[in-house]
Order: structure tokens, then sequence, then C-alpha cells
């Protein structure tokens, strides 16, 4: 899948922060990203690919982090599909996605297992 | 360095639906089995659940609030998501030393970790690790 680039914005971080209602002090005192942020786009890289259809499930997920993110960076995340089986009637679809920084340097690397339902 | 001083506190959170709404957005998953009480009755799960990478931001959390950076620096996460987290579900998620592994100054440090429901059912179960200096062992307490 083509490489993604996204601005990690601080109203879009905060956002995120509020939503997970994360209370680490660390990202009131510091401009860190937290890094499942990047997960979180990783994954939505993923699913807006693969127009994945109401229902699907998400079997697994795998996380490496490799390096801090700040508010304000731009990212670039690019993933592969490594598996696609057709499985008990559902789909199973992993995908290996890198986050990398503007200078190229790894954030994140991750895996995921998504289960699509037999129907769609 | 004893378990007990490397095992973080338990994380507890209430799920709401609001919560995964805001969750959504952000996410910009919009499935509606997170966000359609219609459609969620008609999947096994028969109501709305929570996103699995919702949950998998506790255990970050969880984690962050015990080692700080070092685990934005180093952490890794392998979990397997075992059973919806509703709406109106308290979690409780923890963190229990598994291994440690030398790597000279540092060391990687091993958990398993696991994300309950008040019934005790299994909803995301899976290992962590991170680094950590041997000397200082980067102690970091949000609590």
């Amino acid at each position: 899948m083509p490489p993604v680039e996204r601005r990690l914005t601080r109203e879009a971080v905060a956002e995120y922060i509020r939503a997970v209602e994360d209370a680490s002090t660390i990202y009131q005192t510091s401009d860190l990203v937290p890094p499942t942020v990047l997960g979180t786009l990783a994954l939505g890289v993923i699913l807006e690919h693969l127009r994945i259809p109401p229902g699907t499930l998400h079997g697994s997920q795998d996380l490496e982090f490799k390096g801090v993110a700040h508010v304000g960076q731009s990212v670039t995340c690019s993933g592969r599909v490594v598996q696609n089986q057709l499985r008990g009637g559902s789909r199973f679809i992993a995908v290996e996605s890198i986050v990398s920084a503007g200078d190229g340097g790894v954030l994140l690397r991750s895996r995921c297992l998504i289960i699509v339902p037999a129907e769609a | 360095m004893t378990q007990a001083q490397n095992d973080p506190p338990v994380l507890v959170k209430e799920v709401t639906q609001a919560q995964i709404e805001r969750y959504a957005r952000v996410s910009g998953d919009l499935n509606p089995i997170h966000l359609d009480p219609g459609y969620a009755a008609t999947t096994p799960f028969g109501r709305t659940i929570a996103h699995g990478m919702l949950v998998v931001g506790f255990i970050s959390e969880l984690m962050t609030r015990r080692f700080g950076r070092s685990w934005l620096e180093s952490g890794q996460l392998r979990v397997r998501f075992k059973g919806p987290a509703y709406p109106g579900d308290r979690l409780t998620i923890a963190a229990v030393v598994r291994e440690r592994v030398s790597l000279g100054a540092q060391e990687r440090v091993g958990f398993g970790v696991s994300c309950r429901n008040q019934g005790n059912g299994e909803i995301v179960v899976g290992e962590a690790s991170l680094v950590l200096s041997r000397e200082s062992h980067q102690e970091h307490h949000d609590d």
C-alpha cells in the first residue's frame, strides 16, 4: 500500500489523549506523543486502504516502539499485506506497517491481524 | 530490583460509549460495531464494543505511568484480543514481570500483560517488554 504522510498536530494528539483518557504526566510536561498514536495511525491507514467492511474484528496487534515522536512532527506510514487467508469462513488479513520520521528513522514497527466476516 | 518493584500497579479504566465515540473520531475507525447499537445487535456481541486499539492504549498508559520515556523509546507489545470490552465495563489492566535478559549495562524486562473485565473475563492478553538501565532502572512513577 502506498506511503501516507501525516502531521502529528497538537490538536490531534490532545484529542487522542482525551479519547483514551491517558493521565500519564509525561504528556502533560513534554511534547512527546503517545506511541499508540502511531499504532492507531498505522491501523487507520490499513483500514482505509483495504476498505474494511462493517463487522471486521481486530485479532491481534504487535507494536515495537523504536523512537519517540514529538508534537508537530510529520511521519510517514507504509504497510504491506503479509497474509490473506480464508479460514473457517472468515478472511484473516495480516499487515505489517512501519511509521517513519521525516529523516527516515523508524519510529514504530507494527503487525496487526484483522478478521473480516464471511459474508463481507 | 525485586519483581514487586518492577510490576506496575494495576490500572483501572471504565469504558463508556462516549469514550468509544471519541476514539472512533480520532482514529477514523467508524466501524458500526463500535458505534451503531442497531448494527451491533445483529452481531454475536449483541451491542457495541470498544476498539481493540483503545484497550491497547490503556496498556500503554499503564507502562508509561510506570516507566516513562523508557517505554516510549524501547517498548514492545504483543497482544491478542480475547473478548469484547463493552460500554460500562470496568477494566483492570495489569503487567507482571516474567523475565529479564541482560544487555550489558541494560536489561530487557519482559512482562505478561492482561486486561480483564469486572467479571474477570479476558479482554486482552499478551506480552510487553522494554529496556531498562540495570543501575538506575530508569524509575518513573506517576502514582
